[in-house]
């Protein structure tokens, strides 16, 4: 989504700038390429800019759909006639993954306990339309009916749709099948967005932030200038498009190949002695110097996350997360209860009676969460004992009424309950792996304590392979004519647009990427309102939980 | 002894495919191993011949011959090879007419429309070792990898590369509308065109509607630009006659106030353009083109008086006494200063559209232009020698390239340094002092613009280098060769032909072009302290330097 300038220059591009510096050169002699989202602000700018124009010509691109009236206040600012191309190329949407997309700058879409955050609703409107715009689809649209931010999204794409932009969309592509834009809602599976995640970009994401591609790591010490901000773009970097999706112990397996690759290559030019060397170095010395930075860049970030995890002594916590998580049995509570006590109020030692670090007041958080969003029904609960005893020992209070939020926003009551799988259950194994001719991926690593939990998405997947997606719990927009081959069954949508109202996790990105890459028959793309570590879900939380109160 | 293949091949004949009599004793005259297998292919076979069984007595006789394993699909919504449609397959049109009678009863019909008959002539007929036909697969087809012919191109597959459906008509086309869903395979199920086709990405090209809409528009303004320019050169015709002494300057005077209806300066109390309003020091001025009361106030510019040979000049129209002086807008004696006044409006209205052009012209001429246009141009050259491989040209223009970049990276040092000057004054500004800024406004664009096109051209060598030297080393081999040659012919002959002068020139050359090369990587190391990797550097050097002092002794004289 993000590109670099030299890939810019490779095109004859040598200047970029905004259209909000008013303080650009007069270059006459140059045209210019604009690309837009065609919103009132920008519209105003631009239509100055073109009455009193500082560049020869100019071509606008929008990244959506431009209305009529819109198109005509350019066309009345433009008596120079200095435009010499207007089009609509539909991007109104980050492209983080092959298969993951969100929306443009929402931090936060909720406005309240399930409302929307009025300007976010907009741009999220405008994600989708011009998402599916720009793939060619006009889908049957179903949603998460216990939500009404879903709800409120998926019958505005309905009416965009229908009436907007008929014109536009009565170009789609003509499906054997119509594509699937379900619109779910965080609220139904906070867990996922709680846990500590174990696979590299997720990691990645969870400890220093992605943001646009880019990762700002000027914050540590010792970083080279080079290395200041690096970009992760699966497109460019081949080593991070095949361990992206990799577990740590995974990625550090194969970082310890690259590295050896990287050697081996750069062997022969530690020993520059004779002229042949000499040449040979030459020849391959713009290839070093990228592999050498790249190589720099994966084990940095990937060094940094092993210091964090043992800072944030995530080994120990994220074992009990896991284990807390992929079961709904009640009957462990007490075990599970000392041993979130013991991680709460800092009682652990390491064995020779000398006490651990603190963990930091986030992870108890998150840990405290899980547990009373698990026991939140049961009756032995000790949520509210837990929440007085923090408070007692100078908790910030704002962490302590995060809780509460969370149960008012996720808890039992409010989320969907699918034919009584909980999200605390892992899903079911019995289960064949290939459903209507759909592989899919693992269930749950058990051999592999961190890697236990699997986001509630997959089940519901699995639903939608199977056709057997509750009608109440997920209505249509509308009445489609389901499908049905000659035997009389349902045909499985074969492209499925998922959207994920309150934010999408790597780890949901990355089960969906495994299911297109072990199913050619299938297409998926997932997206949300923004991508959620777990301290921007904890974060959004609290903001709401700050208004309300 | 038989061989494992053997049996398998002959358990394949004998038992995967409904087993008739005349079956078995095909195998039994083929195969003289016979009775000693018989054990062994029991206890394999058993199962199958079970199946076997089964299909004769539950699946019914006439789909007997029908080549496929009974084995039952996991996904029980993909018809398997099997389908109750079959009996279509049953040649007579009889059999036909049956199936679209029994047919219609499964599947729904919508408004009167005939269900689609899939043909099956297509198929491929299994032979006893056929082979999954998607690439790369290869299993053997039978009871263990399923067997199932793909309905749109009709060749066999095993049971997972099947598991695609799609929607076909009657031709075997892919049809959305009226196709039924049938069992395809990998290959069809990707290729048919609502699949293959969905990831153009959707692009709308608005220009024609915006140009229409903009015609609308700008129908309009050109028309009152024109009128406006007609006003104009009324004026300066009149002023002509002026000039001429044929019309006195209160004549003209008055000829101003009739060409254009002056608003009533009465009813205004606010300048039209900048909406301040008038006073003792605010005067109120005409715009001579179009009338409307605007304020003079120069630092604003609302209205301004022009000076009418500059009009002219800009307008590009030559009067028809403007002939004698045959220059333009050289006016003299009491139209020389003769000012129109107009105001920014009409100005913009006239003019901006001429200049603009006029200056992108004039642009187009500029160094940074110049410079990109023959870089572009190289670009273009490099393409071409490429493609006929002449490698001399290539290295020339190469050489050239790296010329530019020289210049131009020359100049962008004289920026750097401007830049810096530049924020050097704005810190001085900041912090109170009273520094003149520099008379030459900086262009802080223009900097960024050269500085691109350096990294550009920068990168575009860096890119190249490894095929450039590749060239250049072969180039070498081959003049080495070319010498030894030589030297094997006239041995100890220590005068040098023109020839060998000449390559040994050429040498000197490429070595010398290595020698600058390291030593700019020498510069960038020192820069960024990698002092490890300065030491074969060092060494590489000092070789290339002896090398380079061995070829000029040789050359003596004749090295340059």
């Amino acid at each position: 989504m993000v590109t670099t300038q030299s890939e810019l220059l490779k095109h004859d591009i040598y200047l970029i700038d905004k259209i909000e510096n008013f303080d650009r050169d007069n270059l006459r002699n140059l045209p210019c390429i604009c690309f837009f989202k065609p919103s009132d602000l920008i519209l105003s700018d631009l239509c100055s800019e073109i009455s009193s124009p500082k560049y020869k010509s100019y071509q606008v691109y929008f990244n959506n759909i431009v209305s009529k009236s819109r198109l005509e206040r350019l066309a009345e600012s433009d008596d120079l006639e200095v435009i010499t191309n207007v089009a609509e190329v539909f991007q109104d949407y980050y492209t983080v993954n092959r298969a993951l997309f969100t929306s443009v700058n929402i931090s936060n879409p909720l406005g309240g306990i399930d409302t929307w955050d009025p300007e976010s609703l907009d741009t999220a409107l405008d994600s989708i339309i011009s998402l599916l715009l720009s793939l060619k689809i006009k889908p049957v649209i179903r949603f998460e009916s216990n939500s009404k931010m879903a709800s409120k999204l998926a019958s505005s794409v309905n009416y965009e749709i229908d009436n907007n932009s008929s014109k536009l969309f009565d170009d789609a592509t003509k499906k054997d099948v119509q594509p699937l834009l379900l619109i779910m809602d965080r609220k139904n599976d906070p867990v996922t967005p709680l846990l500590f995640p174990w696979t590299y970009q997720s990691m990645i994401h969870e400890v220093f932030g992605i943001k646009n591609n880019t990762v700002d790591l000027s914050q540590l010490p010792n970083v080279g200038k080079e290395l200041k901000t690096v970009v992760l773009n699966e497109s460019q970097d081949q080593f991070y498009r095949e361990s992206m999706y990799l577990n740590f112990g995974e990625l550090s397996e194969s970082l310890k190949k690259f590295i050896d690759k990287y050697r081996e290559k750069t062997k022969t030019n530690s020993s520059i002695n004779s002229i042949k060397d000499m040449k040979y170095f030459l020849e391959n010395y713009p290839e070093f110097k990228k592999t050498s930075l790249n190589v720099s860049k994966h084990m940095l970030l990937s060094s940094e996350i092993d210091k964090r995890i043992n800072e944030w002594r995530m080994w120990e916590v994220s074992e009990f997360q896991q284990t807390m998580v992929s079961n709904s049995d009640t009957s462990h509570h007490q075990s599970e209860l000392d041993q979130l006590e013991q991680l709460l109020f800092d009682h652990k030692d390491n064995g020779q009676g000398v006490p651990l670090a603190p963990l930091s007041n986030e992870t108890k958080t998150k840990l405290l969460s899980l547990y009373a969003l698990k026991y939140e029904t049961y009756s032995g609960k000790q949520t509210t004992k837990l929440l007085r005893l923090l408070k007692k020992s100078h908790f910030p209070e704002e962490y302590c009424h995060f809780v509460q939020t969370l149960l008012k926003y996720a808890g039992a009551s409010e989320r969907l309950f699918d034919d009584d799988d909980s999200i605390f259950e892992r899903v079911a194994n019995s289960s064949s792996t290939l459903i209507n001719g759909l592989t899919f991926g693992s269930h749950g690593d058990t051999s592999n304590v961190y890697m236990q939990h699997v986001p509630r998405l997959q089940s519901i997947l699995m639903k939608v392979a199977k056709c057997k997606l509750n009608l109440n719990h997920y209505p249509y927009i509308g009445k489609p004519q389901p499908e049905i081959t000659g035997s009389g069954s349902k045909v499985p949508p074969q492209e499925i647009i998922i959207y994920i109202v309150g934010g999408v996790t790597y780890e949901e990105a990355r089960l969906v990427a495994e299911l297109n890459k072990s199913n050619s028959g299938l297409r998926c793309v997932i997206g949300g309102t923004h991508i959620l570590s777990t301290d921007g879900f904890v974060e959004n939380l609290v903001d709401i939980g700050d208004s309300s109160r | 002894m038989l061989t494992l293949a053997q049996l398998n091949q002959h358990l394949d004949d004998e038992h995967t495919l409904g087993t008739t009599s005349g079956n078995s004793d095909e195998s039994a005259n083929g195969n003289e191993n016979e009775d000693e297998n018989e054990n062994k292919r029991l206890t394999i076979g058993i199962e199958k011949d079970f199946k076997n069984w089964f299909k004769e007595n539950f699946i019914g006789p006439q789909q007997q011959q029908q080549p496929s394993s009974p084995r039952k699909f996991k996904a029980d919504i993909f018809d398997s090879n099997f389908s109750l449609s079959e009996s279509s397959r049953s040649s007579s049109p009889d059999g036909l007419q049956k199936k679209s009678s029994s047919s219609s009863s499964r599947h729904p019909i919508k408004n009167g429309v005939v269900p689609v008959i899939i043909p099956r002539a297509h198929w491929q007929k299994p032979s006893g070792n056929s082979y999954c036909h998607y690439e790369g697969c290869n299993k053997n087809l039978g009871l263990k990898n399923g067997q199932v012919n793909c309905r749109k191109c009709g060749r066999l597959f095993c049971d997972y590369h099947t598991l695609y459906r799609m929607k076909i008509n009657a031709k075997l086309e892919s049809d959305v509308e009226n196709g039924v869903w049938s069992r395809v395979c990998v290959d069809c199920f990707q290729q048919r065109p609502c699949w293959e086709r969905a990831n153009d990405g959707q692009f709308r090209d608005l220009t024609v509607v915006f140009k229409r809409l903009r015609d609308k528009k700008v129908g309009t303004i050109n028309l009152g630009r024109l009128n406006l320019e007609k006003r104009l050169i009324k004026f300066l015709n009149y002023l002509e006659l002026v000039g001429e002494g044929k019309k006195s300057l209160s004549e003209f005077y008055a000829f101003e106030r009739d060409l254009v209806p002056w608003q009533d300066a009465a009813k205004y109390r606010k300048c039209s353009v900048c909406q301040s309003p008038f006073s003792f020091f605010v005067r109120k001025h005409h715009c001579r083109i179009c009338g409307s009361v605007v304020c003079g106030d120069p630092s604003k510019g609302c209205s301004m008086p022009v000076p009418a040979n500059l009009i002219a000049g800009i307008l590009n129209i030559r009067l028809p006494g403007e002939e004698k002086d045959s220059q333009v807008g050289s006016f003299e004696g009491p139209t020389g200063n003769i000012t129109i006044r107009l105001c920014l409006l009409c100005k913009r209205r006239i003019f901006d559209r001429r200049l603009a052009s006029e200056e992108s012209v004039k642009l187009d001429s500029s160094d940074f232009i110049i410079t990109f246009k023959r870089f572009l141009a190289l670009r273009t050259q490099v393409e071409k020698a490429r493609g006929v491989a002449d490698e001399l040209k290539l290295i020339g223009y190469f050489t050239k390239i790296e010329q530019l970049l020289k210049v131009l990276s020359a100049k962008v040092k004289v920026l750097d340094n401007q830049a810096e000057e530049q924020a050097s004054t704005r810190v001085n500004a900041q912090t109170g002092q009273n520094i003149q800024l520099p008379n030459k406004p900086f262009n802080v664009d223009q900097y960024r613009l050269y500085r691109s096109l350096e990294q550009r051209i920068v990168s575009y060598i860096q890119e190249n280098l490894p095929e450039l030297r590749r060239i250049q080393q072969s180039k070498i081999a081959e003049e080495k060769k070319l010498i030894g040659e030589k030297e094997e012919q006239q041995d100890g002959a220590p005068k040098l032909t023109k020839r060998e002068i000449r390559l040994k020139r050429e040498k000197l050359m490429v070595l010398n072009e290595q020698k600058f090369m390291i030593q700019n990587l020498h510069e960038e190391y020192k820069k960024q302290r990698k002092f490890d990797d300065l030491q074969p550097l060092d060494d590489n050097l000092s070789d290339l330097r002896k090398e380079i002092e061995g070829l000029r002794l040789e050359l003596g004289d004749e090295a340059f």
